[in-house]
């Protein structure tokens, strides 16, 4: 799997202008909203990874991995990897900035404060890959990306519907105050199971496929 | 003589294409020939064989291992060269390599890798999008090598090269058969490839295997009889008469006993590759099929 790991690191190599291109995208939004940097920072290792796939499509990859003396699993196995490996380290990186930076400036630091924006983004964007990959390994990848946009969309739409009715109950006090202590530990979970589903689906859509 | 690849009534289906009940076989220490014009079914064939494609029916044994299950393709043994499915064109030889080496670990050779590089005059920091098409497959073929495969699997490997790239090409093959332990099976539409190299030569038509046979057995036995209507109607019940096509002004027959019709003072030309077979696929079977 270290031999595909390799490849990727290497194809992004290639590609490293236009990913600091995006950064310093969001470094300029940054200005006037710093959170944008760590949001930037966090959706870089996500577009990265898309863009792999798109290298792996257009040269046919997979089809001569797999003469190779690796598994359809082992190509599987070394995206998902790579993605919550990448966005790990952009998160530790994300948090170390910004807490050193806040420690000069105030002379204190608020792990949970610093790191709440860089972790919810995150689960974002473990969130949207765990419906993209099976999708992309079923039909592709510009397929994949419409199929992904509109699955985003649902559950954008029904997260809101949800965040209104709520509000419209009156019960919003008690269970903002359940979700504020325990909901971002029970969101990573379910993204993490979550994940780990998409990984199985995946492996096993790869297995049956032709290539 | 050991067969390393052996295909028994193995079949394949799609909407629009059927490869079916095919018995194939690659013996050790020889080259094998996969003939067909484009569409035959040749990179289906090659895709079953290497896992790539899911049988319907049949088994496929390599290296006497049965491959229904991936685990059980012995791939540190094979080389592999496709048809347009290789690494991004925004790697080079260099980086292939540190990855390769990874892949095959203690079977991957250095040494001889640089070797070919240095043969094929493959620069190692370039980008292999800046390559000509016949850099590229010399590029593909030294990976395919540089891991001590046994068995060679190559698909349209020489399709659009000079003949200058070709011949080296072949030469390599050569090359890597001389022990005569090791083997290849090459598909190809370039049929004058295969009068230099092949030992058997397998010709497939719209998912049918038509023949299989040894090149030097096609060579000797195998003759275009040229006769006229009214000959072909007192012949053409023979047994050794395999596909005729009616011309102009006379008939072409595909003889596989060219030695008896010449007995008979019948004109039998020997046929090239491309003209057995345009025989065997344009060609009538006396037989009906």
């Amino acid at each position: 799997m270290w031999g595909l790991i390799k490849k990727d690191l290497y194809v992004l190599k290639g590609y490293i202008g236009t990913l600091l291109l995006f950064l310093l995208c969001f470094s300029a939004l940054a200005i006037q909203t710093p959170s944008m940097l760590f949001i930037g920072l966090m959706v870089l290792p996500y577009m990265a990874m898309t863009v792999t796939f798109s290298y792996d499509q257009n040269a046919n990859f997979n089809s001569y991995a797999l003469t190779l003396p690796i598994t359809r699993r082992e190509i599987v196995k070394e995206k998902y990897m790579l993605l919550i490996g990448a966005l790990l380290l952009m998160f530790l990186l994300t948090v170390l900035l910004t807490g050193t930076v806040t420690y000069f400036q105030t002379g204190s630091v608020s792990i949970m404060k610093i790191a709440s924006i860089p972790f919810g983004t995150f689960l974002a964007m473990l969130s949207i890959s765990l419906f993209q990959y099976p999708i992309i390994y079923k039909i592709g990848l510009e397929k994949g990306r419409i199929y992904t946009i509109i699955i985003a969309a649902i559950i954008a739409a029904i997260a809101g519907i949800l965040g209104t009715q709520i509000g419209n109950t009156g019960m919003n006090s008690e269970l903002i105050l359940l979700f504020q202590k325990y909901g971002l530990w029970a969101i990573a979970c379910i993204v993490l199971v979550g994940y780990y589903i998409s990984y199985r689906m995946s492996v096993r859509i790869l297995q049956k496929k032709d290539m | 003589m050991k067969n390393i690849i052996e295909l028994n009534q193995v079949s394949k289906k799609y909407p629009t294409f059927q490869l079916a009940n095919i018995d194939f076989s690659v013996p050790a220490g020889s080259i094998v020939g996969l003939l067909g014009e484009n569409g035959a079914g040749k990179t289906t064939l090659i895709k079953l064989i290497l896992s790539l494609l899911q049988k319907d029916s049949g088994t496929i044994q390599i290296f006497a291992h049965d491959i229904s299950e991936e685990k059980n393709l012995p791939k540190e043994k094979i080389g592999v060269v496709l048809d347009n499915s290789f690494f991004s064109e925004t790697l080079n030889a260099h980086q292939i390599e540190s990855i390769l080496k990874e892949l095959y670990q203690k079977n991957w050779d250095t040494k001889l890798y640089h070797q070919y590089l240095q043969r094929f005059q493959i620069p190692e920091k370039q980008k292999i999008k800046t390559f000509s098409k016949g850099m590229k497959k010399k590029l593909e073929i030294a990976t395919a090598l540089a891991h001590h495969p046994n068995l060679l699997i190559l698909d349209e490997a020489t399709s659009g090269l000079d003949p200058v790239v070709r011949s080296e090409i072949l030469d390599i093959f050569q090359e890597f058969i001389a022990n005569e332990e090791n083997s290849i099976l090459i598909s190809t539409h370039i049929t004058s490839d295969l009068e230099h190299i092949a030992d058997y030569i397998a010709v497939l038509h719209k998912g049918k295997m038509l023949l299989k046979e040894e090149k030097d057995t096609l060579q000797e036995n195998y003759g275009i009889l040229k006769c006229s209507a009214e000959d072909f109607e007192k012949i053409k019940k023979e047994k050794s008469i395999l596909r005729y096509r009616k011309m102009p002004y006379s008939y072409e027959v595909l003889v596989n006993d060219k030695k008896m019709w010449k007995r008979k003072e019948y004109v039998v030309d020997k046929p090239s590759l491309d003209d057995l077979m345009v025989m065997m696929i344009k060609g009538e079977c006396v037989c009906g099929d």
